[in-house]
């Protein structure tokens, strides 16, 4: 396979569809099933499906463009605004810690385990901290930053590591420092990576500027969200959502098109680099010195925590003290422990199902343009809805129970195994497919022997992040409408004023989250160690 | 281990050759316009920071262009600034402070004004005064702040809107449902924290709590759906807006079923309150006369809800138009009588409402007279 995909070369990427048809006939078939959804959506509306919570798009339509446009403009305007804000000064952020990683090898590990704490953050209990920092205003730009930190840290990680080593070792031949190899080399090089990134991570600020804006923002699209939740009206709040979907995906659509310009001009390739870092076997003293690590940032951020707390004079309603906190944790280990094991549970059962139905969902995609048609334009919007807009609506369809938790966390994992698989059925390299072809193999054999392999490395990444997603939307769902579970442990506890208890939950979920995430990249790494 | 190669020029070559250094150029330039483009973004940032002022200050500036300006009667000079956190977002709840912003009834005393409002997220009123960002909190029960004290605030209670919280249960009126006994063995919608309160109501009826919690968020359809027989609600809030939708249902304040509770409390922490009295004394004045002119003409706050201080989270009129009597009917109580609005009876608050707290399980309760400082209401009565 390795030599396959080094006799394959990267001068252009590999082509993705294999069928060359005329423009006409491609579009056909997934146009067909596109209308094809739309035509269920009117029916359901008409029939009054979930006791009236389905409406017809017209229905769905009539607040964006009827008497009351002006107010969605205004609230989408704000939302967009702050999402904006967010996602550059996020990019910003993630992209100068990731050349500092890059250029500092000595920092790389504890930057990199920095930015998986604060993607494993739960929004629910890092966004109070951030609004007592930066004030209420800026709260949605500040939390659409952190959703975007991660996308943006990692893709440009990666970016930075796509140079081939021919030419880092060319460079350093001709006596190049460190520092101007990075400017030189990698940088350049770096950006369709990036633009990768911000390709997810655009859509992601969206989400995070409105989950912001539940916090007391004046205006915006979560605002009309709450509103809409309150008055009980439908169409309001397929409005919103569908208002809030549609900024994602045009933010999403406006970066694919940069991306497809910028591999023109650059032709990076993102399968080179997962071989050079990911095939090393971990000995047995790196491992020992990420546990250090870990060790290490975290007491370094318990001692921050603690000092941020003095000197900045924070009351302990709003933060509570480290040693409060620790007190709550040490005598009611169990409590944890047990709200623990419920949400993993859940968001194992989310993982399971949501990776179920993508994988099916992606080899039907993948094999029938119709299929495809009927079913992505569905799953983009769903994926590019926010949190909190789906829970109104999903809560509605299947009641306010356990259950809805785990759909809703099924949910956030389907996007990133969809995605993946995908990406990951096409990936397989064009000679051998070809050869396989001239081998008289039939579409199914081929399917099995070659497609479904090459889709594996892409697979486990997918579900590297997947895992992660899991926890989170598990938390997430359960602090809203859960009855057991880490997430609800905090949202009683935060409710009640309770603050140890609160942020105590808020550090387990970030622990289990981290632990999730770093099995499941071990995962991925013997995955690819054995089928890349 | 790669093979070096050797360059075909060796050691010699300028080590920046023209076609690297326009490639240096290109990303130095390159560099140069991302970090311009921060800097703009930044400012941009903060400029449009200060544009999102909260709907106070729109209303403020739209007021008093709205109403002739009250300087001719000498309004006084500005005795400072008061900003008052909502535990909800705008609602007709906060009427009084509404028509008060907009009548001027305010800035006649030489207070200003800023609202800021919560949601389902928002952090606890206790904690946005602990945070520093409002002077004046409206709580929507006293136990929050029994809570935020002992765990190391200052706050104390001034007053309240309602004598009655607004809290309480609803349920279709084919459900027979007359006092505490009848809720047991019924399944309660209930949203996160509920349980404490019922739980207390069963208690101070001196009935073991047993009931079916049906967890819920905000909107009532489980009740509609019959996935449960009751939930907790605001009394003037859910009812009416099922009452809208043409669906019948009945409702009463948890004070009907003896968990007795003051509803909005007003509060501020001690040492707000000692460096700003006459501040106070003056807002609250203020604020009453807001009260008072919103039972005169309970329409005159529905324009303001709908187009200046709501204009941004579709205020829907018809429940407003529904909603703000219900709330006016809370405000009244024997001791509001004798001793005008927002004001607290401390027998009632000691006999009654701690009574409902310790059936809920509290213990050190402080005393009254810690919690409670009734003069700064007292003396806006006189204003």
């Amino acid at each position: 396979m390795t030599a396959v995909a080094a006799t394959s070369l990267a001068p252009s990427p590999p082509r993705r569809s294999r069928r060359r048809s005329m423009p006409v006939t491609r579009f056909a078939a997934p146009l067909a099933g596109v209308l094809c959804t739309v035509l269920i959506w009117e029916i359901g509306g008409r029939a009054g499906w979930a006791d009236g919570m389905i409406v017809t798009p017209g229905e769905a339509i009539e607040p964006i463009v009827g008497d009351t446009r002006e107010l969605y403009q205004r609230a989408t305007f704000a939302t967009i605004g702050a999402a904006a804000r967010g996602l550059v000064i996020g990019s910003v952020i993630a992209f100068s810690a990731a050349l500092v990683a890059a250029g500092v090898p000595a920092l790389r590990r504890a930057i990199s385990r920095l930015a998986a704490v604060a993607n494993a953050a739960p929004w629910v209990a890092v966004a109070p901290c951030l609004l007592v920092v930066l004030g209420r205003e800026r709260g949605p730009a500040a939390v659409a930053a952190l959703a975007v930190f991660f996308y943006v840290f990692v893709s440009t990680t990666v970016g930075l590591a796509a140079a081939p080593v021919a030419s880092h070792d060319v460079l350093t031949a001709l006596g190049t420092s460190r520092r101007r190899r990075l400017l030189m080399l990698q940088v350049p090089g770096c950006w369709p990576s990036v633009v990768d990134g911000l390709k997810l991570a655009a859509p992601a600020a969206v989400a995070g500027a409105i989950f912001g804006e539940w916090y007391g923002a004046p205006r915006g699209l979560g605002v009309l969200l709450i509103s809409a939740m309150q008055s009980g009206r439908a169409e309001r709040l397929w409005a919103a959502s569908l208002l809030s979907a549609a900024c994602g995906l045009i933010a999403y659509a406006v970066l694919a098109v940069v991306r497809t310009a910028m591999v023109r001009r650059y032709g990076a390739s993102i399968t080179q680099t997962t071989e050079r870092s990911l095939t090393q076997r971990p000995r047995t003293a790196t491992v020992l010195l990420e546990v250090v690590t870990s060790l290490a940032i975290a007491a370094s951020l318990v001692l921050v925590w603690f000092l941020w707390i003095e000197w900045a004079d924070i009351s302990p309603l709003v933060v509570p003290r480290p040693s409060t906190v620790w007190a709550d944790l040490s005598a009611t280990p169990g409590d944890y422990l047990g709200a623990a094991v419920a949400t993993l549970l859940t968001a194992a059962i989310a993982l399971a199902i949501g990776t179920t139905v993508a994988v099916t969902a992606a080899i039907g995609a993948s094999r029938s343009a119709f299929l495809s048609g009927l079913v992505v334009p569905v799953i983009v919007v769903v994926a590019a809805t926010p949190l909190v807009a789906l829970l109104p609506l999903l809560a509605r369809v299947f009641g306010y129970q356990p259950s809805t938790v785990r759909l809703l966390a099924a949910t956030m994992v389907f996007f990133p195994v969809f995605v993946a698989a995908r990406s990951g059925l096409t990936a397989a390299p064009v000679a051998a497919g070809d050869a396989i072809h001239a081998l008289g193999a039939s579409a199914a054999r081929r399917f099995r022997l070659l497609d479904l392999p090459a889709a594996v490395p892409h697979l486990t990444t997918g579900l590297r992040f997947a895992a992660g997603t899991a926890v989170i939307a598990a938390v997430v769902g359960e602090s809203l409408i859960g009855r057991q579970g880490l997430g609800f442990e905090f949202t009683l506890a935060y409710r009640q004023l309770e603050l140890p208890r609160a942020f105590g939950a808020a550090i387990v979920i970030v622990v289990v989250s981290v632990t999730v995430f770093a099995l499941a990249g071990i995962v991925e790494r013997a995955t690819h160690r054995r089928w890349a | 281990m790669h093979p070096r190669h050797q360059t075909p020029h060796a050691l010699d070559t300028n080590p920046l050759p023209v076609p690297q250094s326009r490639r240096t150029f290109l990303v130095n330039a390159a560099l140069l316009g991302g970090a311009t483009a921060f800097g703009g973004a930044l400012l941009a940032a903060c400029g449009s920071d200060d544009e999102e002022s909260t709907p106070a200050t729109t209303g403020d500036t739209d007021a008093s262009a709205a109403t002739a300006a009250p300087t001719t009667g000498g309004a006084p000079a500005s005795l400072g600034l008061v900003r008052t956190a909502f535990n909800w977002t705008v609602d007709v709840e906060w009427s009084a402070w509404y028509l008060a912003d907009s009548q001027g009834l305010f800035a006649e005393r030489g207070v200003d004004v800023e609202f800021s409002h919560g949601g389902p997220n928002t952090p606890a009123v206790a904690q946005v005064l602990a945070a520093g960002d409002a002077d004046v909190g409206v709580a929507s029960d006293e136990l929050q702040l029994i809570k935020a004290n002992a765990a190391g605030a200052d706050f104390v209670i001034l007053g309240a809107m309602y004598q009655r919280s607004p809290s309480g249960f609803c349920w279709l009126a084919e459900t027979e449902i007359a006092a505490a006994s009848d809720l047991v063995g019924k399944r309660l919608g209930l949203t996160t924290g509920d349980e404490i309160r019922v739980d207390a109501l069963f208690k101070v009826n001196d009935i073991e709590p047993e009931y079916e919690t049906v967890p819920m968020s905000f909107d009532p359809q489980p009740l509609i759906d019959g996935d449960a027989d009751a939930i907790t609600c605001y009394v003037t809030n859910q009812p009416i807006q099922l009452a809208l939708r043409g669906i019948d249902a009945k409702s009463a304040p948890f004070s009907d079923f003896g968990l007795k509770a003051f509803g909005d409390v007003l509060f501020a922490s001690k040492a707000y309150v000692e460096a700003n009295r006459d501040l106070l004394v003056a807002y609250f004045a203020g604020l009453i006369a807001g009260v008072k002119a919103n039972v005169a003409d309970p329409m005159a706050v529905i324009a303001l809800l709908t187009d200046v201080y709501g204009k941004d989270v579709e205020i829907d009129a018809e429940y407003s138009e529904a909603g703000n009597p219900a709330y006016i009917a809370l405000l009244d109580s024997d001791f509001t009588a004798a001793n005008g609005y927002l004001s607290i009876d401390p027998v009632y608050l000691e006999t009654e409402v701690y009574a409902s707290y310790t059936a809920a399980g509290e213990t050190d309760l402080p005393p009254v007279s810690e919690l409670l400082d009734a003069t700064v209401i007292a003396d806006a009565q006189k204003l």
